[in-house]
């Protein structure tokens, strides 16, 4: 740990102590590289409260959807290798993949699978492909007390990728319009591309990722399997809270065998800050052009935002790129990045869901490009909307995943109720507004169909669909 | 083996669409596999000298450039000289559309697939313009009153200078890079400047040496004076506007904007250049470049897609139909092929504004078996719940490329006004609806802007803003 200016440390220590202790965080690691040189890695809190045992920079913790990088690299390799093409059909390599509409079978590439713009709906695959590793745990008891638990149950779970694909047979859904037209993260595309890379490769996904990514790395404490887990020391508790909003051990790691490419990798801080390299000049198995091509501005996803391979490329950050992707699962909130101009990487792991690992990643990247540490990757502006503006948001919002949102108007202002809470929409635009989030803020988008009424909201990165 | 009667009846249809659409001259070429099925040429490629059209005569090529544009760019790819990802400053440094975001987001991938958000722009006009001004095109510009759209910026006649223009206009943006397709000329003619920087060579030399050649393309130059070498060229016609088919003998010419549709060839020449959209030419394209290129990379139609420099159709009975078409004075191509099938087919005529991809569109379909007339795509029926449906599409559309549309609204109809001509909307869906455009029915959408409200036309693969 040298180099790193020692005024720099302590802020940063200083700032994510509050921070933890603010939004209850039990346990966490961050890690920050420049020039490949480990210059801040450190734990903080607890890896298991009950146990009284610290996190430290080695702890491994879940990274979820940080793994859809360690995805789209996958597919890279095997792209550079000359063993499949980005611009091939999906149906090349998953021909019993269907959406029940043949125009779509045929067009959809893997490049929109990469780029979330396949047109495929948040769906509700995931639940019924992690509900037998949730049986056991606390969240369990919870989904069943808000009455969400059955929606786990109503469908067979789905355990391979040929469920995955049976799926999508037996529950049509309604597409977002076609290929390559519009930006909706979807998990189901990418546990779809880990699938390929199992095709193409001959190999178990999980296989391919550990041996041909991450071995020659040299990391060695990152992996999918929950059974390895028992194999290491330093590794976290789960915690979540309960309906109390009391933090509590949810020791039952969420897994989904059929969906590992979207999101079930498990690392440490220091591993995936080295995992950069692969993305930054010297990577040790991607040439100039795969590089560039993983983290192209391909198709916007929110303000100043666009999604590469599996990463979201910020262009315009006070004149350097930011690269970077966030996981959010039970027991697990997620950030991993880096700015290829400065060489500068950074991860953060957290041991419960919903806290800003993205804005604890953000201050630590400040403080290495000399920014001020609160400073936020795309504001939202301030807009003054007519009462007849919001008026049109107002509507309620649905999608198979787990999302229900409402919109209504009271005094002449716009909330947004989801999840039990009422959050006040701050307008930034005719049909766009924040929402405080984490500490931070989120935005959130109306999308006009074509009839000129708001068709759907686009918020978390998903469309949502207006349905009243 | 093609029917003979089949082969007759689509020689009736091409020369009923001939009369009835004035085309002097035109030619037709089918092949399946590399091996000509079928080659003609129908009318006059000299009307004056009456010199017969023929399967050699060469024809302006148009916008079918803009796959030899992209083809470039992906043997460059192929060389590691270049990343389809490349933001477009690394390459052309002093690029700038007056917004820093796009500015900074812009890569070779949008221009290649049209989502750059750059707008329909007047550029080609003052690229063109010196080639133009002793052309009876000009008068008849003038007779129109837009000839001082031509002259009311100085002539675009190099790179430097489109960028030069376009740091100027500062184009209203139609959205973030990636949001939205809208054909620019301007995007291509620049990969054509990508592709002298990095390649270190002119672009049509560049496209010459690595494409034309390596294929055989005899027939295929990128000049007006080289031409000359040929016996069989024809002759370029417009029409007068009094419905007189004349004789419009100036190229047009662009240095500037060559890449995007500036090629001169013949029908066989390009069935010859299908070969490299089957994966059987050796261009040396990767079967990656390949896949890239024919993508169904982003939606620009109903059931119609743009790849790099190529439409793309991904379910026409089964298949997949790749295709361009282009239109300058004096030229209609249409060429593409059936991946599937081993089909390529081109058409080229000398008169611009006339359905030669519905001949070519035939000409495919007399191959696969089906109706002559068969449709890639059809603009379903739709009935509009209510009269404030079609009154949200009115207004006047307006871009500087020089499209000028008008919506209004008689007896519950709407009806739209271009170059002239009006004619009724048919609608399709809450907002689209289908035209008549170069004797097919073509899709037309309106696009909501934030506030709901239709801020602009989606109208010949361009978006048109409301003004």
């Amino acid at each position: 740990m040298t180099g790193w200016k020692e005024h720099k440390e302590q802020q940063l220590d200083q700032w994510i102590e509050q921070i933890r202790q603010q939004h209850d965080i039990p346990g966490m690691a961050v890690a920050l590289a420049e020039q490949g040189d480990m210059v801040y890695a450190r734990g903080f809190g607890c890896r298991d409260q009950e146990q009284g045992l610290a996190a430290s920079e080695n702890t491994i913790f879940g990274t979820a959807s940080v793994t859809k990088s360690f995805t789209a690299a996958a597919i890279t390799l095997l792209a550079q290798e000359g063993r499949l093409a980005l611009g091939e059909r999906v149906r090349t390599y998953l021909p019993e993949f269907t959406t029940g509409k043949a125009l779509w079978d045929r067009a959809v590439t893997i490049q929109h699978f990469l780029t979330h713009s396949a047109g495929l709906p948040p769906s509700a695959a995931r639940r019924y492909a992690v509900v037998r590793s949730m049986t056991e745990d606390p969240s369990a008891a919870v989904l069943q007390a808000q009455g969400k638990w059955d929606a786990y149950l109503d469908y067979p779970p789905i355990d391979s990728c040929e469920d995955l694909m049976q799926f999508w047979k037996d529950r049509p859904q309604r597409l977002l319009g076609p290929c390559g037209g519009q930006f909706s993260y979807s998990n189901d595309s990418y546990a779809l591309l880990g699938c390929i890379v199992e095709r193409v490769s001959g190999m178990p996904f999980s296989a391919f990722v550990e041996q041909r990514l991450l071995g020659p790395l040299g990391v060695e404490r990152s992996f999918f399997s929950p059974e390895r887990l028992g194999t290491y020391s330093d590794v976290t508790q789960l915690y979540m809270r309960d309906m109390e909003g009391s933090v509590i051990p949810a020791p039952q790691w969420t897994h989904a065998p059929a969906m590992l490419g979207s999101g079930y990798l498990k690392s440490t801080v220091t591993d995936l800050v080295r995992c950069a390299s692969l993305y930054l000049d010297g990577s040790p198995l991607f040439n100039a052009q795969s590089r560039t091509n993983m983290i192209a501005p391909y198709i916007p996803c929110g303000r100043g935002t666009y999604y590469g391979h599996g990463l979201m490329v910020h262009p315009n950050y006070h004149g350097v790129t930011v690269v970077e992707h966030g996981g959010s699962q039970k027991g697990v909130s997620a950030a991993f990045g880096f700015v290829p101009e400065r060489n500068v990487a950074a991860a953060v792991l957290t041991n419960i869901v919903e806290v800003p690992a993205n804005r604890i990643w953000q201050a630590a990247v400040n403080l290495a490009l000399d920014l001020p540490m609160e400073e936020p990757l795309s504001p939202e502006p301030v807009y003054q909307a007519r009462e007849e503006e919001l008026q049109r948001w107002v509507g309620v919002y649905c999608s198979d995943e787990d999302v229900s949102l409402e919109v209504v108007l009271k005094d002449g202002r716009a909330y947004l109720l989801t999840e039990g809470k009422e959050t006040l929409i701050r307008p930034s635009g005719p049909a766009t507004g924040a929402i405080a989030y984490r500490g931070g803020e989120t935005g959130i988008q109306f999308v006009p169909g074509c009839d000129g009424r708001v068709a759907a909201a686009f918020y978390g990165y998903r469309l949502v669909r207006r349905v009243q | 083996m093609l029917d003979n009667e089949r082969i007759l009846e689509f020689e009736q249809l091409v020369s009923s669409i001939q009369e009835e659409y004035e085309i002097p001259g035109l030619s037709v070429a089918l092949a399946e596999n590399g091996r000509t099925l079928y080659a003609e040429g129908f009318g006059m490629r000299n009307v004056g000298q009456e010199l017969k059209a023929t399967a050699e005569t060469v024809y302006g090529i148009g916008s079918v450039t803009k796959s030899f544009t992209a083809l470039a760019i992906m043997l460059l790819a192929d060389a590691g000289k270049l990343a389809v990802g490349d933001p477009v400053r690394k390459h052309l440094p002093s690029f700038t559309t007056g917004c820093d975001e796009t500015d900074r987001t812009v890569t070779l991938f949008h221009f290649l697939t049209h989502t750059s958000g750059l707008p329909p722009t007047g550029a080609l006009r003052y690229a063109m313009v010196r080639s133009i001004q002793d052309d009876p095109s000009a008068e008849k510009l003038r007779e129109d009153n837009v000839w001082q759209n031509w002259i009311d910026h100085p002539p675009i006649d190099s790179a430097e200078d489109l960028i030069q223009y376009l740091a100027e206009q500062h184009p209203r943006l139609i959205g973030p890079c990636g949001s939205q397709f809208s054909y620019s000329n301007d995007a291509y003619a620049l990969l054509g400047a990508v592709v002298e920087r990095v390649s270190g060579m002119p672009f049509p030399d560049f496209v010459e040496e690595k494409i034309l050649r390596p294929l055989g393309m005899d027939a295929s130059v990128w000049e007006p004076t080289d031409l000359e070498r040929f016996s069989d060229v024809t002759e370029l016609y417009m029409n007068d506007g009094q419905d007189n088919v004349i004789a419009a003998p100036y190229w047009n010419a662009a240095p500037s904007m060559l890449a995007a549709g500036f090629l001169k060839s013949n029908v066989l020449d390009l069935v010859k250049y299908g070969q490299v959209y089957h994966g059987l030419c050796n261009t040396g394209l990767s079967d990656q470049g390949l896949a890239a290129m024919t993508a169904p990379q982003v939606p620009c139609g109903r059931g119609n897609f743009y790849g790099f420099g190529l439409m793309v159709h991904p379910d026409y009975h089964g298949c997949t139909v790749v295709e361009h078409g282009g239109s300058l004075k004096g030229i209609a191509a249409a060429f593409g092929v059936v991946p599937e099938s081993g089909l390529t087919a081109a058409v080229l005529a000398n008169i611009v504004d006339v359905p030669v991809h519905r001949v070519w569109l035939a000409a495919l379909n007399l191959a696969l078996g089906l109706p002559l007339e068969e449709p890639l795509t059809r603009e379903p029926q739709y009935h509009p719940g209510s009269k404030e449906e079609l009154q949200r599409w009115v207004g006047t559309y307006r871009s500087d490329e020089g499209a000028e549309l008008v919506v209004t609204l008689e007896d519950e109809a709407a009806y739209l006004e271009n170059k002239g001509r009006k004619q009724c909307i048919r609608p399709s869906g809450p907002g689209t609806g289908a035209v008549m455009y170069r004797g097919s029915e073509t899709g037309i959408r309106f696009v909501p802007g934030e506030d709901g409200q239709v801020r602009g036309i989606f109208h010949g693969y361009r978006f048109i803003p409301k003004v």
